[in-house]
C-alpha cells in the first residue's frame, strides 16, 4: 500500500510571510482527498503494463535483467553445451542414452496433440534414468521439448513457487493445453525457446510452460529443468531473442 | 527485480532503471507518489473523473518520458510538474478557464477576524484565477515549499509568493461574501 498523502504542513507558509487572512491555516486543515481509488489505481496499472508490453515488444529497451545477468548465463550455457559434448558424445556413440532422448527431444506433434502429459515427461526424466544418462540425452537432443498450456492462472511473487508447483507440476489437465494461436512471441514454443536462449537457459532443458498473468500483468511463467533442480521464468509475451524481457527469475522451485 | 529489492531504492534509482529497462521500476514509483498526485490532480481540478483521467495522463506521460528527467530536482517534484500540466491540458480542453477579474483585495482591519466560512471552499478556489489556484493546491494545501512549488509551476518563486498572497486575499473576500461574490 502506498503512503497516503502527508501534506508537509508550514513549509509553503514561513514565519516571514505572515497570512492575516488566515486561508492558509484553513486550506491545510481540509481533509486528505484520501488514497487513489482502487479501480484508479487497477486501471492506471493495466495501462502501465500495456506501456511496458508494448516497449519490450518495440525493442526500445534492453531490461537490466538480461544485461547483468548475460555473464554469467552465456557462461553456464557454453559450460553445458560443453559438458554435453564431452560426456554426452561417447555416450551417444556407445548407444545409451536413446530412451531419454525420447522424454527430452522436441516433438512437435506429439507437443500438440497431448501437451498436458507431455509436460510431465518433460520435466520428469524417466524413472531410473542416470545422470549420465541425462547428459547423453543433450548430446543428441539439441533443443529441450517445450509445452505451453494456458491455464489462466494469476501468478503473484510472493506465491510464484508454490502457484508453479500446483500448475505445472502437478497432474496435467487437457483443459489447460493451448492450442490458440498468439501473436505474441513468447506464447509460442519456438518463440519462447529462444527467449529463453537469450536469457540464458541452455537449448536442451525442457520447458513446460503457462500463458497466464504475473502480478496482473500478461506473462508467460516458464518451469525449466535443469541440471541441479527446476528453475521458475517469468517473461513477457513480448520477450524475443533481440529483446529478452523477464519480469522474474530464475527462481528456484525448490 | 524483485519488490523487495526496488522498496529499498530511491526515487531517482528508480526513474534510471525504468529508463535502462527494468520492466517494475515504474510500478514502485507509481506505488509510491499514486496517492499524492491523486490528491493534486483532485484539488487541481476540483472533479473526481477529470482528476482520474489527469492522473492517467500524468503516469503514462511520466513513462514515457522518463529520459527528459534530468536529476537536478526532486523525482516528486517531477511528477508534480506533470501532473499539474496533465490537468492543465485536461481543465483547457474540456472547460475552458475563464478567469474572473482580478479581486479587491480584503480589508486588512477585518485580517483578523474569523473567516465566515460561506461558501464551499473548493467552489471558492474554483473561482480564482488558475496561478493562484494552483499555487494554493500545492503550497497551503500540499506544503510544497515555495521554491518546490515554483519549480513546479515553471516559474519564479517571487510569482509564486505573489500568488499565494493574491489568492489567499481573493479566497477569504469570496468565502466572506453571502452570495460567493466580492
Amino acid at each position: 500500500m502506498s503512503t497516503p498523502p502527508s501534506p508537509r504542513r508550514g513549509i509553503g507558509g514561513s514565519p516571514e510571510e505572515p497570512d492575516p487572512t488566515g486561508i492558509r491555516a484553513l486550506l491545510s486543515s481540509l481533509p486528505d482527498p484520501g488514497p487513489m481509488p482502487p479501480d484508479l489505481v487497477e486501471r492506471i496499472t493495466a495501462s502501465i503494463a500495456a506501456e511496458q508490453s508494448a516497449r519490450q515488444a518495440q525493442g526500445t529497451v534492453t531490461p537490466l535483467r538480461s544485461r547483468r545477468r548475460w555473464g554469467w548465463q552465456q557462461v553456464a550455457a557454453v559450460a553445458a553445451a560443453a559438458a554435453a559434448v564431452a560426456i554426452g558424445l561417447p555416450a551417444v556413440l556407445r548407444g545409451t542414452g536413446v530412451d531419454v532422448v525420447a522424454a527430452f527431444s522436441s516433438d512437435r506433434a506429439e507437443s500438440a496433440a497431448g501437451g498436458g502429459s507431455a509436460t510431465g515427461q518433460a520435466l520428469v526424466p524417466s524413472s531410473g534414468a542416470s545422470a549420465t544418462a541425462s547428459l547423453d540425452s543433450r548430446a543428441s537432443a539439441p533443443h529441450g521439448r517445450v509445452v505451453l498450456q494456458d491455464s489462466g492462472t494469476a501468478y503473484s511473487a510472493g506465491t510464484l513457487a508454490s502457484q508453479v508447483r500446483d500448475v505445472l507440476t502437478g497432474p496435467p489437465s487437457p483443459g489447460r493445453t493451448q492450442t490458440g494461436a498468439s501473436a505474441w512471441p513468447a506464447e509460442q514454443e519456438q518463440g519462447l525457446r529462444s527467449c529463453l536462449d537469450a536469457l540464458g537457459v541452455a537449448a536442451w532443458m525442457p520447458v513446460s510452460a503457462d500463458r497466464a498473468t504475473y502480478r496482473g500483468r500478461r506473462a508467460v511463467v516458464a518451469l525449466v529443468q535443469g541440471d541441479t533442480g527446476q528453475s521458475i521464468w517469468v517473461v513477457d509475451p513480448g520477450c524475443t531473442a533481440q529483446h529478452p524481457a523477464a519480469l522474474a527469475g530464475p527462481v528456484p522451485l525448490g | 527485480m524483485d519488490q523487495p529489492l526496488l522498496a529499498g531504492r530511491d526515487d531517482r534509482d528508480l526513474v534510471r532503471m525504468h529508463v535502462e529497462g527494468d520492466p517494475d521500476a515504474f510500478g514502485e514509483l507509481f506505488r509510491r507518489h499514486r496517492d499524492r498526485m491523486w490528491a493534486v490532480a483532485l484539488r487541481t481540478t476540483g472533479n473526481r473523473e477529470l482528476a482520474a483521467d489527469c492522473v492517467q495522463d500524468a503516469f503514462i506521460s511520466a513513462f514515457r518520458r522518463a529520459e527528459s528527467y534530468r536529476g537536478d530536482a526532486a523525482v516528486t517534484t517531477w511528477l508534480h510538474r506533470i501532473v499539474v500540466n496533465a490537468c492543465l491540458d485536461r481543465l483547457r480542453r474540456d472547460k475552458p478557464t475563464r478567469e474572473l477579474p482580478e479581486l479587491e483585495l480584503a480589508d486588512k482591519h477585518d485580517a483578523h477576524a474569523a473567516v465566515d466560512v460561506r461558501l464551499d471552499v473548493r467552489e471558492a478556489l474554483a473561482r480564482l484565477p488558475e496561478g493562484q489556484r494552483l499555487a494554493l493546491v500545492l503550497v497551503d494545501m500540499h506544503g510544497l515549499s515555495v521554491a518546490e512549488a515554483a519549480a513546479v509551476l515553471g516559474v519564479a518563486e517571487g510569482t509564486v509568493k505573489s500568488r499565494c498572497s493574491r489568492g489567499r486575499e481573493a479566497l477569504a473576500a469570496l468565502l466572506r461574501e453571502p452570495s460567493g461574490q466580492p
